[in-house]
């Protein structure tokens, strides 16, 4: 009875690994294939020599090159303003009492429930009369992409900073505060550099989240020029059927996940955390 | 009319190279400039090289400065740009774009004044006169012409013409040809047709209007797109659904089309596993570079377009051609209407149609370009356009996108067995009752 | 002064989150329940005629968007049984300190944290009709009669599922490993001396211990599979016939592709989070309290 239970356990495992493993093993050894040897040999080792202008041809003549250098730009610009902005009002959450302040926090932390489709047809209303109030160009546009990714990254951004603020000893602050460092001088030289593990682990969780991000840049983007890896990706398999190039096809699919898999499997531990705390809230 | 994307890839390098790449068509930074006209082009097959050389002689001969720009999804850019009043001066903006509902709104321009006056290069006559009547009619509303016809699609079967004259086989004329043909295909175990599984409208448009039109003539479809009660249910459309069905059943298709999209499944038809694809005049264009890859594949010459079969007995005339106008728009809200308008008349001008013509291979709603050469597979369908007394189009997709969903949709449970004949036939007369008492959708009548 | 200085710092501080937040998330959120009363279109941001509940009558008489809650529920119901069973099995072997037990919590929240449009088009290579892997396979073993997945209506759907369900597991495993692990040792150690065999043990100490995380991994499930969007327009665009529409798509296709019926679309919007907020609502209910009576 034991040893059944020993060798089904044991089948059930490995069939699991086998799901979870064997699309992306194909997916990375098809990316090294000649296109002929895709369609007729989908199980078998590249045997035409490695392809390797496949990434190549997705890096240029696809454009993936240009994603990516979008999506590095979006990220980049969220995360220069979503970091300290949320900073800021994290800290002022976490160790001030104000009136109010358990309405904003909940105010935040509400935010993390609402589905992104359900704003999605009044922010593009939104972007479109604030655009033509200001002339400042926020449809189809980076600048509009990266506004909306940092309103909806604040929620677990706060979630997250705010615990760790909350988490920090008093008496540093009070030995600045004696040393004769205002409010703000705390905060920027004491409180902020230890939050520093704070601020990493919010940090990736949200790059992440943005690198992968779809459903609200599908609507707000709509040039090629600008599109982010997941919308550049997802029109490839438009064009790359097109031209039945399944090689560059997932060697582009390839470039996307890689990076992400060696963050997550640098930083699992953390990533781990900053999930279930997230999801705990959530 | 799902035109492709690869071209967008390669321009996408282009426009790098060029170092073009900053703007976007909705950005208005043309026309920040003055004076100069701004034109946004959807980038599909055709891609957008020749709207950009007509742009730099146009500016050559008339010293206005021009900015032209594109995009395969063209129409999202213009969805946001026209909501923020920001637009072209003058655009193509792709089938994507809901023409109609824009000129319901005010967005895009009566254009009558332009077309009254004479046409490029002329110091008399009327710019209307270029066209062919009959398909400018298609962008009128309310006695005003709203949208421009540029050049056109024709929409039919093609056929794998090395194959049939292999065998001494012709292009079947009637359904019952047909039918004797599939038998010989299959005989040699070859799929008599694929399709564009994923995209039901093209089934649409090579089975069953074709059908409704052959079994029942004009009237029988033009009620359809007029909504008129009980038409999507009248026994011609049952009937044209009816042979649907029959190629169904015998299995004529080819069995994994269902799956398949436009790109895959034409591709099995230049691999020769099917001997028929429907398809529009766009074909070449949009599979040429898998072509010009593949010596395996047909080639240029080894396939051929064709019209539907005709049902024996039926009132509709059997030279009726199936005619997509891909119109441009001037936007109401244009800075420089008259300068692009005259980019377009430009455009229009024989011999800049002509160069359009030879260069991209596409059909032309213009008049006088008779003496264009057309490329080797294209000459068939120029030959049945202008052989052809009953133009008819599908213009209750753009008018009553609902109807259409729901068309498509029984389309596809139709091809895969799910539903009946009759219960396709109810299945969209419900939906153009529905759409009939929609007080949103605004009630047109094919002129 | 003190005060004062303090309470300008605070309200500096909070400034510009507080306003990003509420010109970006809060005005947006109530505008969705405003402009779902309105005919509006997108050809014309300036005409909005208000028509009362008119979007939600028309919806509730739409077959296509009955489908769409159909399908979704059906996701629902499917993908959850499906993560549940495993995910509780997994999350066991992921306790293990053996090899294998290290190997499976490395390798089990891959799916997840790959982008959702990968997972869309790797399951649409696999389901190919003519070179996915799954077809091939299949025509490797000799098998007849393959279905062409995403192109057939009884398969479509299950394709779906089985991407999302692919997706998502990883995150259950997690959530219910941290839920066994949180199980204090000695409740374990005192079930194990009364001689409880494994399967009584779990379902006498380990279910009802994980309660609160069990709950957890439910409304996620429901907030998932009803906002599920990506892999559906990637895989099937809801196709055939509407056999795998969900409420999502349609809303796009409503909203943002032909026809820009703004109204419907936020009024869809709208349908699609009251019944998130229902269905957890429910949840909640069910499992308020500890079932066992002590507290967690």
């Amino acid at each position: 009875m034991k040893i059944i239970s020993r060798i089904l356990g044991g089948l059930g495992l490995a069939a699991f690994f086998a799901i979870v493993i064997v699309p992306m093993l194909w997916t990375v050894m098809s990316s090294f294939k000649t296109v002929a040897q895709i369609a007729t040999d989908p199980w078998g080792l590249p045997n035409d020599g490695l392809k390797v202008e496949n990434y190549s041809k997705a890096w240029t003549v696809s454009g993936i090159g240009d994603y990516f250098v979008n999506s590095l730009i979006v990220c980049a610009g969220t995360m220069a303003v979503l970091l300290p902005v949320a900073a800021m009002a994290s800290y002022v959450i976490a160790r001030y009492k104000f009136w109010g302040r358990g309405v904003l926090f909940g105010g935040f932390m509400g935010g993390m429930m609402v589905p992104q489709f359900l704003f999605i047809v009044p922010l593009y209303v939104l972007l479109t009369r604030i655009q033509m109030g200001t002339g400042v160009r926020l449809l189809d546009s980076h600048l509009g992409l990266v506004l909306v990714y940092i309103a909806f990254s604040l929620p677990f951004t706060v979630f997250v900073l705010t615990g760790f603020f909350q988490g920090l000893p008093e008496e540093l602050a009070e030995a600045a505060r004696l040393d004769g460092c205002g409010h703000a001088g705390v905060f920027w030289r004491i409180m902020l550099p230890l939050a520093r593990p704070g601020l990493v682990v919010a940090g990736i969780f949200n790059v992440i989240g943005l690198w992968n991000e779809y459903n609200l840049a599908l609507v707000l983007i709509s040039s090629k020029e600008n599109f982010t890896l997941p919308l550049g990706l997802a029109n490839l398999t438009n064009t790359l059927q097109y031209t039945s190039d399944w090689g560059a096809l997932f060697a582009a699919v390839v470039i996307v996940m890689g990076p992400v898999l060696a963050v997550y499997w640098l930083l699992k531990e953390k990533i781990h955390e900053a999930m279930l705390a997230g999801a705990v809230k959530g | 009319m799902r035109m492709n994307w690869r071209y967008a890839a390669l321009g996408l390098v282009a426009a790098a190279a060029v170092g073009c790449g900053g703007g976007g068509a909705a950005s208005g930074q043309g026309g920040d400039e003055a004076g100069t006209v701004e034109i946004v082009s959807f980038k599909g097959g055709y891609g957008i090289d020749y709207f950009e050389k007509v742009a730099k002689d146009f500016t050559a001969e008339t010293g206005t400065p021009t900015a032209v720009s594109g995009d395969p999804k063209v129409w999202e850019q213009l969805r946001g740009a026209f909501a923020a009043k920001d637009v072209p001066d003058v655009t193509w903006p792709g089938w994507g774009f809901d023409y109609w509902g824009n000129v319901y709104d005010g967005q895009v321009m009566a254009v009558d004044e332009f077309l009254d006056q004479p046409a490029w290069g002329q110091t008399e006559g009327k710019f209307r006169d270029m066209f062919d009547e009959q398909l400018l009619r298609l962008g009128e509303y309310e006695g005003k012409q709203y949208l421009l016809p540029y050049h056109v699609n024709i929409n039919g079967w093609w056929y794998n013409k090395k194959l049939f004259q292999e065998n001494g086989w012709t292009a079947p004329k009637t359904f019952e040809e047909l039918l004797v043909l599939n038998d010989k295909l299959k005989a040699k175990g070859i799929a008599p047709m694929t399709f564009q599984g994923q995209y039901p409208y093209y089934m649409l448009y090579a089975f069953i209007f074709p059908w409704i039109i052959s079994s029942g003539g004009l009237e029988a479809w033009n009620a359809c797109q007029n909504l008129e009660p009980g038409a999507w249910k009248s026994p011609h459309v049952i009937e044209a659904a009816r042979r649907v069905a029959t190629l169904r059943d015998r299995g004529d298709f080819m069995k994994e089309a269902l799956g398949l999209n436009h790109t895959d499944s034409q591709t099995e038809f230049l691999k020769g596993n099917a001997a028929f694809v429907p398809c529009g005049t766009w074909f070449y264009a949009e599979m040429r570079e898998i072509i010009e890859k593949d010596s395996n594949l047909l080639q240029a010459g080894d396939f051929e377009f064709m019209l539907p079969p005709t049902l024996a007995g039926g009132k509709g005339d059997p030279t009726s051609v199936m005619v997509a106008i891909e119109p441009w728009i001037i936007p109401q809200a244009a800075k420089n209407p008259q300068k692009g308008m005259d980019y377009f008349k430009y455009l229009a001008s024989p011999e800049v149609a002509k160069g359009f013509v030879e260069e991209k291979g596409t059909l032309m709603a213009l008049k006088g370009l008779e003496d264009a050469n057309y490329p080797v597979f294209l000459q068939e369908p120029a030959r049945l356009f202008a052989a052809s007394k009953t133009k008819w189009n599908a213009e209750y997709r753009l008018w009553y996108p609902p109807v259409n969903q729901a068309a498509e949709d029984a389309m596809t449970a139709l091809l895969n067995g799910s539903i009946t004949p009759e219960q396709f036939a109810e299945q969209c007369e419900a939906a153009a009752e529905q759409a009939r008492n929609d007080d949103r959708l605004v009630k047109r009548k094919v002129s | 002064m003190k005060r004062r200085g303090e309470k300008l710092f605070i309200a500096a501080f909070l400034a510009p989150a507080v306003l990003i937040y509420a010109v970006f998330v809060v005005l947006p959120l109530i505008q969705a329940f405003w402009y779902s009363l309105f005919d509006f279109r997108g050809t014309n941001l300036d005409r909005m005629d208000f028509v009362g509940l008119k979007n939600y009558e028309r919806l509730s008489q739409n077959e296509i968007f009955h489908r769409a809650l159909i399908n979704n529920m059906m996701l629902l119901l499917g993908a959850l049984a499906v993560m549940m069973v495993l995910g509780l099995l997994l999350a066991h072997a992921a306790q293990s300190d053996k090899w294998w037990g290290k190997a499976l919590r490395s390798i089990y929240l891959f799916p997840h944290i790959i982008s959702i449009v990968i997972v869309g088009i790797l399951w649409s290579f696999i389901f190919h009709p003519t070179v996915g892997l799954v077809t091939s396979g299949l025509k490797a073993m000799g098998v007849q009669d393959i279905p062409i997945w995403m192109g057939d209506k009884n398969t479509a759907l299950p394709g779906i599922g089985v991407a999302f369900v692919w997706y998502g597991i990883g995150f259950v495993i997690m959530l219910l490993s941290a839920g066994i692990r949180g199980i204090p040792q000695d409740i374990q150690e005192a079930a194990e001396l009364d001689g409880a065999k494994s399967l009584q043990k779990f379902w006498s100490v380990t279910w009802p211990m994980i309660w609160s995380v069990r709950r957890i991994v439910v409304i996620h499930t429901i907030i998932q599979a009803l906002n599920t969007f990506a892999l559906v327009r990637l895989m099937s665009n809801g196709g055939p016939s509407r056999a795998s529409e969900v409420t999502l798509t349609y809303l796009y296709e409503r909203g943002f592709e032909g026809n820009s019926f703004y109204g419907e679309a936020t009024a869809i919007a709208v349908v699609n989070f009251v019944l998130v907020m229902i269905l957890s609502g429910i949840v909640m209910l069910i499992f308020r309290k500890d079932p066992s009576g002590r507290t967690a």
